[in-house]
């Protein structure tokens, strides 16, 4: 009986999935999809997804954010053929999703006649979602990382508030005497996600590593490579001057810095809207990455509105993403850069604690590895890892993660 | 004959749902899934015949001897205590003991929780600053886990060297109420003669469990250790949900990974290459456990 029941139930999704066909009023359904990541953020696309609604006669619009594990919903829904027909791609799965040849669509034939121009927006942005000449995506927005400092802690230390002229060597000592393990309340000077590379690796850069040599071989095991996986262990493991997160029950290093219990953190902008929410009267500044022997590093991190090749109706799904980054929708972006020049130099012109961000934008390359990226970027988090725990040396995790990764890439 | 026929068919027909329902949801997934683990198939593109490709690269991947050799720790010690810790919680709830109606509920409940719900409450219980550490250092033990080379205050599921260990106490403790139960029903089962018998012969209370209690309750046994051996190989929720397989893979198990190469890596011939090994070494424990306690 019960077994029946889930075959009527089945049949019954089955047939709500298939929204070929306009409905009885004739108007045209899409579906946007994207992670749910901070509330600033799902609010904003509530709004305008409201607006969009309103304004148009033919098209209705229904938003499905998606808690959790964005990605492996999206590949199965797109392999089931139930994909939404606008949805968000995170600039590490652009070449993966790219690599499977069905899924993603050109939008260079809307861009040719729409007034979406792409010369309106930050290049590298575009250049990062697009392929021999092809734009695949819009950005809707981008971040860089930030060195974001607790102000009472470094009047507490006496120590004068971080710059963007600092190196990392100044860093690292004002880490050290930011750190007071014993006492009522105990603090460090920064906090690191334990098996994470995105913080290791613009620090990589700035020590002059290269993930990948000009030949397409994984170089990060070079002497800079190692170098920088040195400095970045020494902090936790030889200084003592930094904490995960979950030592402190914090949930991630934002969090963990809003609590006060670490003095510094790289983040992006999304930080922000966090800590006003949840640590409104925290007195913190925000200033650029350190700079390294080898200069200035930094990454994008930026999403995209993509659609499907599947999408039934791509010219009402390309009016919806016309409509999401035009210049009044990007105008209301709380919670990351515009990814539009002229709005996002308004909106650090309007609120100048972004403009460590926005500075980190013109040297900053995409945070992208190819066409399996996104496991590369996995196992790099785990030689960093390897090395932060101290099942590894520096050296031997590094070439370890540059064989696996050539390994990976040929597959 | 009329009536035989008629009484057949009557059979099937009360059947054809269930065996519909096992043929369309069980039978032909199964099928599938061993033909799919012949093939490179990543959802996208048309399956790709490889033969025996697949499981050659299983043998010669690290990550599954990591997970083979963690899942298989895990079941023999969440088996073993998890079983004898039943055992020991159906003797007590079987005597005449005040309250003991709420004790079998209050033992029972862990069972109908969600094992997510669950694994989120002993994930806060684990955090450096959270209760076991607390508990820990009120009576006074952490020294004592320092002699055993830990970091305190201890990040249980933070540590390589904890975090298995973690997953397997509150697997232990959130399995226990049900297969006490079980045993209960078991020791209803043996007649109160027989220990009267024994009694008479002059068996104290451990020669009554050893030659009373313990070898009729082996088919129970039997059940207990089987659908536990099951269960064990099949754990997932409580390592996704508590460490991802982390730190450093330490609780890697076989289906994680599997879920990993599935839906994070799309290699969905080598999840079912790996779903088949799972199952035949799933059913080879289960032959060998057969034929040590079955009858």
């Amino acid at each position: 009986m019960c077994g029946w029941l889930l075959v009527v139930i089945g049949l019954a999704l089955d047939a709500a999935c298939r929204e070929g066909a306009p409905r009885a009023d004739g108007k045209v359904r899409l579906r946007l999809s994207g992670y749910a990541g901070n509330p600033a953020e799902t609010d904003l696309m509530r709004e305008l997804v409201a607006d969009f609604n309103a304004s148009q006669r033919e098209i209705v619009v229904r938003y499905e954010p998606v808690p959790g594990q964005y990605y492996p919903k999206l590949l199965t829904m797109l392999a089931s053929r139930t994909a939404p027909d606008v949805f968000y791609l995170d600039i590490l799965y652009f070449q993966p999703f790219l690599a499977k040849r069905s899924i993603l669509r050109p939008l260079d034939d809307f861009l040719a006649s729409a007034s979406t121009r792409t010369g309106d927006f930050v290049p590298a942005l575009i250049a990062a979602f697009s392929d021999k000449g092809k734009v695949y995506g819009i950005p809707k927005d981008f971040n860089t990382l930030g060195l974001y400092y607790n102000r009472k802690s470094f009047d507490r230390a006496g120590l004068a508030y971080p710059t963007d002229r600092w190196d990392l060597a100044r860093f690292r000592e004002a880490a050290e005497r930011l750190t007071r393990p014993q006492g009522p309340a105990p603090r460090s000077g920064f906090a690191m996600p334990p098996d994470n590379a995105d913080r290791f690796l613009p620090i990589a850069a700035m020590f002059g590593a290269t993930l990948y040599a000009p030949d397409g071989a994984c170089a990060i095991a070079s002497p800079q490579g190692v170098q920088a996986l040195t400095y970045y262990a020494a902090l936790r493991r030889t200084d003592r001057s930094a904490i995960f997160p979950s030592e402190v029950g914090a949930s991630w290093t934002g969090d963990a810095f809003g609590r006060a219990q670490a003095a510094m953190v790289f983040e992006g902008s999304w930080l922000t809207p966090y800590l006003e929410e949840s640590f409104p009267r925290l007195d913190y500044g925000l200033t650029q990455l350190p700079r390294g022997p080898a200069g200035r590093s930094n990454f994008l991190f930026t999403v995209a509105y993509v659609i499907p090749q599947s999408a039934k109706h791509p010219e009402a799904a390309w009016k919806l993403i016309a409509y999401l980054t035009n210049e009044a929708s990007q105008e209301r972006i709380t919670f990351a850069l515009p990814s539009r020049k002229a709005v996002s130099e308004r909106f650090v012109a309007k609120h100048p604690e972004y403009r460590a961000i926005l500075s980190a934008a013109a040297y900053a390359r995409p945070y992208a590895f190819g066409p399996r990226g996104n496991r590369v970027n996995d196992r790099l988090g785990l030689a960093v890892q390897e090395v932060l725990l101290g099942v590894k040396p520096p050296k031997q995790a590094l070439d370890d993660a540059a064989a696996a990764i050539d390994r990976i890439n040929r597959l | 004959m009329g009536k035989r026929w008629s009484e057949a068919i009557a059979g099937v027909v009360f059947l054809l749902p269930f065996l519909a329902v096992l043929v369309v949801f069980v039978g032909w997934p199964l099928v599938n899934a061993l033909w799919l683990s012949f093939h490179s198939y990543d959802l996208f593109s048309a399956p790709r015949w490889v033969g025996l490709e697949n499981y050659r690269f299983l043998l010669n991947e690290p990550d599954f001897w990591i997970s083979l050799r963690n899942t298989t720790l895990y079941t023999l010690v969440v088996v073993s205590l998890q079983t004898a810790f039943a055992l020991f919680l159906a003797l007590l709830m079987d005597r005449e003991i005040r309250g003991k109606t709420l004790f079998r509920v209050a033992l029972f409940l862990p069972s109908v929780t969600s094992s997510v719900a669950i694994s989120l409450i002993f994930m806060f219980l684990f955090f450096k600053n959270g209760g076991l550490n607390q508990l820990f250092s009120w009576l006074r033990l952490d020294r004592l886990l320092a002699l055993f080379g830990l970091a305190v205050p201890v990040d249980w599921l933070g540590d390589v060297h904890t975090a298995l260990g973690a997953i397997m106490a509150q697997n232990v403790w959130s399995t226990a109420g049900f297969f006490m139960v079980v045993f209960l029903a078991g020791l209803q089962d043996i007649p109160e003669t027989l220990y009267e018998a024994a009694r008479l012969d002059g068996a104290n209370a451990w020669g009554q469990f050893r030659y009373v209690t313990l070898p009729l309750l082996r088919p129970t046994t039997f059940y207990v250790t089987t659908i536990g051996l099951i269960g064990c190989f099949q754990v997932f929720d409580q390592v996704y949900i508590m460490t991802g397989g982390g730190p450093l893979k330490s609780t890697l198990t076989i289906a994680y990974l599997l879920y990993q190469e599935a839906f994070m890596n799309f290699n969905m011939g080598y999840a079912c290459a790996i779903a088949f090994v799972l199952a035949t070494l799933i059913l080879l424990c289960t032959l060998l456990q057969r034929r040590l306690l079955g009858d």
